[in-house]
């Protein structure tokens, strides 16, 4: 039973592997990048420089919020964290969705002065593609990433179960033996870095546990909204007096939040019906102080500056949840947790993509005539170039269009997110064309080629390139163009062992080509 | 003190990794008697162990086991590669 049980799962694991893997891959690329997000942000608005200063940056928010929307329903400014500079503040008008406040957000920098910073979308992008996807409804995106990331855990317990010597292969890694090199690779990526997948992948869903579980919810109140009341807080918005009042320093509320959370900063601020005699300010915590990323939410009166009963204290369910989804998206990492999480997030994507690889030269040696493979062999093969090295060409294209269409364009956020599909389905669309032994290698050579790009084009375009940021020690664009040019150095190197490889698949099981698909 | 916990976890690879008899033919090019292998299987367990509590000394039970996990990972990483490098080698 035992043999039996292991080959059920080995089935399970290649079949759920092979048919998430390509979105799986595009789940745990765009996921390791929004570790960095604020930082993939701050290079995409160059214009923006200096040094941080909360309360200096809100007020500079609300006095330009006081002059562009007086009569808007709400208005809101995410404050820096300690990884970013500026403030962002942007208002709904009434009858707006939430996605449409993108379209009158504005930049404030630690000087309380609004820059005029290119239009982008910035790590956000990515940070949104990791779940939501692009293009379709972001609650399709959010039930297709669901259901992949349900596979991906039965990808991982299969896995280990169809693993046959999980503590003998610890650290085995043999290079230049063909199939038997993806496989230790497909092993290392998973087993070293198994804490992390089995975080990530359980959290991941319950980051979005409320779509696709809404039940309990729905158990417990008559509407979404009640359960939103009850978890905010008895003050939720408030009615309209039709009365004008002013609204009192926001400078004086900032501290007192600050105070009832011993010196945490706070991360967000919202003013409802500003303007009006009855509008509230709610300060939210930051989440860079605990693991729990739902910090606490405190409501001022907006014309007086005083602070309202205390919100309600949560239970052990809802701090859970708190820190599960704090536990995936990382707030509260300081820098050096940060790249750990990150390294983890890059062990996923090589986990991901050698298993995809994996499939293909494990069935290479099982065709009738390795020349000639059957359709779906070749889709498999060509979907793996079109994704393994495409995607990030296409990340690669992202940042390039942020330094080369102009800044005045309409439209120019929504025209960089095309350039990452453009470029991604330029060069997926030539993979499907060249024969496939080229195409890795060609693909991989155009993908460095574009990583190196990035810098070099930064560095003509801007005045921030990388070695001016040398000089003035700017950590996050020193870093931002390293991560560039070491991404570079690792497509090249990946082109190069492609290229280096011997022709053809040989007849002879046994001497299988050597390494990279 | 992060460099500290990452060393104590690569010296405990190290020795776990050695301790088994595939590395020791790969890496050392012999095989070790099964007393000095138990030895450092046991050795390569109090580094893991020994990292895992100086990253809770460091930080705390929760942030500690978090860092603890990826600085583990990280460890195991490094003694994987370096083994196949060395294993390649030979």
């Amino acid at each position: 039973m035992k043999g039996s049980l292991r080959q059920s799962m080995a089935f399970l694991h290649t079949w759920a592997g092979l048919l998430f893997g390509w979105l799986l891959l595009l789940v745990f690329v765009t996921g390791t990048t929004a570790y960095f997000q604020d930082e993939i942000t701050r290079w995409m608005q160059p214009e923006i420089t200096g040094e941080r200063d909360l309360t200096a940056s809100a007020q500079g928010a609300v006095d330009y919020l006081q002059r562009h929307a007086q009569g808007a329903e709400a208005w809101s400014i995410q404050l820096p964290d300690a990884r970013s500079v500026a403030a962002m503040g942007y208002w709904k008008e009434k009858g707006e969705t939430f996605l449409q406040w993108r379209d009158h957000a504005f930049m404030v920098n630690g000087r309380g002065e609004v820059v005029d910073a290119r239009d982008t979308t910035g790590g956000w992008l990515l940070y949104r593609l990791h779940f939501d996807l692009h293009y379709i409804p972001v609650q399709w995106g959010r039930w297709i990433v669901g259901v992949a990331a349900m596979f991906m855990l039965v990808a991982i317990v299969s896995g280990v179960i169809t693993h046959k010597k999980i503590f003998a292969d610890f650290f085995t890694l043999r290079l230049g033996k063909g199939q038997r090199s993806w496989l230790d690779a497909h092993n290392l990526g998973a087993v070293l870095a198994l804490p992390f997948h089995l975080m990530i992948t359980y959290t991941g869903l319950v980051t979005l546990q409320r779509v696709y579980m809404p039940w309990g919810i729905t158990a417990a109140y008559a509407q979404t909204s009640d359960y939103q009341r009850a978890l905010a807080g008895p003050d939720g918005l408030p009615t309209r007096s039709g009365r004008v009042a002013p609204m009192a320093p926001i400078a004086g509320m900032l501290a007192q939040a600050r105070q009832r959370w011993q010196g945490a900063d706070p991360g967000f601020v919202a003013v409802l019906l500003p303007g009006d005699a009855n509008a509230v300010v709610r300060i939210t915590r930051g989440t860079a102080v605990s693991m729990a990323t739902r910090g606490e939410t405190v409501s001022f009166d907006a014309t007086t500056g005083r602070m309202r009963s205390p919100p309600p204290t949560h239970g052990a369910a809802a701090l859970t949840e708190s820190v599960m989804v704090g536990l995936h998206a990382g707030r509260y990492a300081p820098l050096a947790l940060r790249w750990l999480y990150v390294a983890c997030g890059l062990l996923g994507c090589a986990m991901v993509a050698t298993g995809l690889v994996l499939w293909t030269a494990k069935r290479r040696l099982q065709l009738p005539d390795p020349n000639r493979p059957h359709v779906g062999f070749r889709l498999v093969e060509r979907l793996n170039v079109a994704t393994i090295a495409g995607l990030p060409f296409g990340i690669a294209t992202y940042f390039l269009a942020n330094r080369l269409l102009a800044t005045g364009i309409p439209h120019r956020a929504a025209w960089e997110a095309n350039a990452l599909f453009i470029g991604w389905g330029v060069l997926a669309l030539y993979a499907l064309l060249r024969p496939v032994r080229r195409a890795w290698v060609e693909a991989m050579a155009a993908a460095a080629l574009a990583y190196l790009a990035v810098p070099a084009v930064n560095a003509l375009t801007t005045s921030r390139g990388l070695w001016p940021s040398l000089r003035q020690g700017d950590g996050v664009f020193v870093a931002f163009d390293m991560s560039m040019l070491a991404t570079a150095a690792g497509f090249a190197f990946a082109a190069w062992r492609a290229w280096r490889r011997p022709p053809g698949p040989t007849p002879r099981p046994r001497q299988t080509p050597k390494a990279l698909a | 003190m992060m460099p500290l916990c990452l060393l104590t976890a690569i010296a405990g690879f190290t020795a776990l990794c050695l301790g088994m008899g595939r590395h020791q033919r790969d890496v050392l090019g012999t095989s070790l008697s099964a007393r000095a292998s138990r030895r450092l299987k046991a050795l390569g367990w109090t580094g893991l162990t020994a990292s895992f509590v100086l990253a809770i000394v460091r930080d705390g039970p929760a942030l500690g086991s978090v860092y603890a996990l990826g600085e583990l990972t990280l460890s195991a990483l490094t003694v994987a590669l370096v083994a196949s490098r060395l294993a390649s080698r030979r």
